[in-house]
């Protein structure tokens, strides 16, 4: 359209009327998109999303028990050639925080389930007490962990999407964690 | 006061100026040189596969390009650019936070045009990456990049294993460039092979995919070594590599590929292709 509207100025005239609804109906498509973009946002229904900020004022605020869900530490394959250096990298977290990796898994087996149970009866104290759930940035593990909590009736559940690395990169400090795994998996299925 | 200070003609200025430069000079250094833990980790890395021996800026002699935000975290494309003349005889490729940190290892044959080398990649976690140049004077020359990619050496290979390893070890060669005697010729070799790392879970299983990737692979031309390549199980599924050859005349380009359970892949290519 638009090489024949540059071609002559009459063409361009007449062709007005349907630039202008091809304009209107962009505006139209473009606030509907603005309007749809917090529904597309990160949501967690029963429970709340922060973000970086949100966070730390939580935590300075409420001492919330906070949840790493991210996966265990690798476990060597095997055929790895002698001179490879298998070092898999030290996992931080935020400072204070559990690491129950595995916990947020799509289909946890029932064991797995009900340890998790257990272990988050034994850390909240009392289902008032607020719950953090994070893993690393774009990790679905966390969500699934702190849709169980909702699940379970604790009443303050909270779901920290950036992970580890927005928590990194906004300079906050972490630490060295050291995963808490049920005592039947603490070495993964080959 | 102020007065007086500005009336105070150079040695004050000079403090000034070279607190400023100071001040600067720490701005360019923090900006250079990665923050602390990453620092740390590649102090361990380069400690355990080089020892001690130094290295030195690779600017002039290495470049390594990457997305800086990978698309899909398990098939990061990068590109290892080497300066004409320069003489490197092997490259190193480590990816600072995955499990087994050196990806890759090439060493360049006689028969090789070492100037770009291109590879698809596994990243775990947010990393550096550092491509390392030895030349053969024996000197290691190295170029840093950071890149944001998460996840991916537990992504599933994206089919079911019996999907996966159907055809495995099945080859094919694209000539980049048309192919002129005694004239460098880029080409991309490709390898089916599901290159699985043991961290992949089977989604119906819940069990953990055994490892099974390549490690090795040898390519020749009218039998003189091009390159060879030590590698694991950072290489994405179905590995790419594009590589350079200097090819004296018509021939075989051969590919022998083994992977770390031992089963061997041989491939010959008449060069040049039926189809160019």
């Amino acid at each position: 359209m638009t090489a024949r509207a540059r071609s002559s100025v009459t063409a361009s005239r007449s062709l007005w009327p349907a630039i202008e609804m091809n304009l209107r109906l962009t505006a139209a498509a473009l606030l509907l998109l603005l309007a749809a973009a917090p529904a597309e946002m990160a949501k967690l229904p029963g429970g709340t999303v922060l973000d970086t900020p949100a966070l730390e004022a939580l935590i300075a605020a409420e001492h919330p028990v906070l949840i790493d869900v991210a996966p265990p530490p690798p476990r060597k394959p095997a055929g790895l050639a002698a001179g490879t250096p298998w070092m898999p990298a030290p996992h931080d977290d935020i400072p204070g925080s559990v690491w129950l990796p595995s916990v947020g898994q799509s289909m946890p087996t029932a064991a797995l389930a009900s340890w998790f149970r257990a272990r988050l009866a034994a850390f909240a104290g009392s289902p008032d007490r607020p719950l953090v759930f994070y893993c690393h940035i774009h990790c679905k593990l966390s969500l699934n962990a702190a849709e169980r909590a909702i699940g379970d009736g604790y009443s303050y559940v909270y779901w920290y999407p950036p992970g580890i690395e927005g928590w990194t990169e906004a300079g906050e400090p972490t630490a060295l964690a050291k995963p808490l795994q049920p005592a039947d998996n603490q070495e993964r299925k080959p | 006061m102020a007065m007086m200070r500005c009336a105070t003609p150079a040695p004050g200025r000079e403090v000034i100026k070279i607190l400023l430069f100071a001040v600067a000079l720490l701005g360019l250094v923090a900006t250079l040189a990665p923050p602390p833990a990453r620092a740390r980790r590649w102090h361990a890395l380069s400690e355990t596969i080089f020892g001690n021996r130094p290295l030195l800026d690779g600017s002039g002699t290495i470049s390594l390009d990457a997305p800086y935000r990978a698309l899909d975290a398990a098939l990061v494309p990068i590109q290892i650019t080497l300066a004409e003349g320069r003489n490197v005889k092997s490259v190193y490729l480590i990816i600072d936070e995955n499990p087994a940190p050196l990806a890759a290892r090439i060493t360049f044959g006689p028969d090789a045009a070492p100037h770009e080398l291109k590879l698809r990649v596994r990243v775990n976690d947010y990393t550096d990456m550092q491509a390392v140049a030895e030349t053969a004077d024996g000197k290691l020359y190295m170029t840093r990049r950071f890149i944001k990619a998460s996840g991916g050496c537990s992504a599933p290979v994206g089919e079911d294993n019996a999907a996966a390893l159907a055809g495995i070890g099945r080859m094919k060669l694209n000539l980049l460039q048309p192919f002129t005697a005694d004239s460098p010729l880029e080409a991309q070799l490709l390898i089916r092979h599901p290159n699985f790392n043991g961290m992949q879970m089977n989604q119906l299983t819940r069990l953990y995919t055994p490892a099974r990737f390549i490690d090795k692979a040898d390519i020749t031309y009218n039998s003189n070594l091009v390159l060879h390549m030590d590698s694991d199980i950072s290489l994405s599924t179905n590995p790419a590599i594009t590589f350079g050859l200097v090819p004296h005349g018509p021939g075989t380009l051969e590919v022998v590929a083994h992977d770390s359970q031992g089963t061997v892949f041989r491939h010959s290519f008449a060069l040049p292709l039926a189809s160019d």
